[in-house]
């Protein structure tokens, strides 16, 4: 039994999002400073879950959605 | 008895990278399994055969230690300069083989060692002692995973020079060539 590896486009699709973030945060000018290799990890926690998305976090307590 | 891997081009034997750890006991060989031995060079081979753009025969249950390389190549997107590299010293009398060198892995050159297991501290001497026979700069693991994930690890502690090259002196005084096999001083 084998399996299938990632389609192109799912691959493609991943990269984008991860450049999304990427440039959300602001793409550090040196990509061999300590900061740019922390940003690679908050980036890759926001895509695995383990950190909330920061573009999504409209509506939530504090915000307009407690506006009455 | 750990078996001679390298020699100089007019035969004298080098001690690995990895055996220098085993000699030292940074390396306990009890985590390693037949089955953990094998995944481990499968997905080195599949890896290089991704590299490589060839066709990918996936034995089940490794698929998703691939699909966490292609993540890291689509998002990280290192530039190698060499792949599986031989590297032998004749100084040290020291020899290994790199996952990868790094033209560019974040912003700088690198040497960069993929694993299919868990992090132990001895990966940090190994790359150490990879950077002894070809200084290249910094040193990365890749910790590939089974759910498709990865993570990476700078190793940055120079430190670890130190401690691999005391660790290939004392190993060097406990072991001899005999044959194809090194033999420890009991």
């Amino acid at each position: 039994m084998t399996e299938k590896p990632l389609e192109p486009m799912e691959l493609l699709d991943r990269q984008a999002k991860y450049d999304a973030l990427v440039e959300h945060f602001g793409r550090p000018t040196d990509p061999s400073s300590p900061e740019a290799f922390a940003l690679h990890q908050k980036v890759m926690r926001i895509l695995e879950g383990q950190e909330p998305d920061p573009r999504q976090n409209f509506g939530t307590a504090g915000g307009f959605s407690q506006i009455p | 008895m750990l078996p001679v891997r390298y020699r100089t081009s007019s035969g004298y034997p080098l001690i690995s990278v990895t055996q220098v750890l085993t000699v030292q006991k940074r390396i306990n060989a009890e985590w390693f399994t037949p089955e953990s031995a094998w995944r481990g060079s499968t997905v080195h081979r599949l890896i290089q055969a991704f590299d490589l753009n060839l066709p990918l025969d996936i034995p089940a249950g490794l698929g998703g230690y691939l699909d966490a390389y292609a993540e890291f190549c689509a998002v990280v997107r290192p530039r190698y300069a060499h792949s599986e590299l031989l590297v032998r010293s004749e100084r040290w009398a020291l020899g290994g083989r790199i996952d990868r060198v790094c033209e560019d892995l974040f912003g700088a050159p690198g040497l960069l060692d993929f694993k299919t297991g868990d992090q132990y501290p001895w990966h940090a001497l190994q790359l150490a002692g990879y950077n002894l026979i070809r200084p290249t700069g910094n040193r990365w693991g890749c910790y590939l995973q089974a759910n498709g994930k990865y993570k990476l690890k700078l190793y940055d502690d120079p430190q670890d020079h130190r401690k691999f090259g005391h660790d290939l002196a004392q190993a060097h005084g406990t072991v001899t060539a005999e044959g194809d096999y090194w033999i420890q001083a009991a």
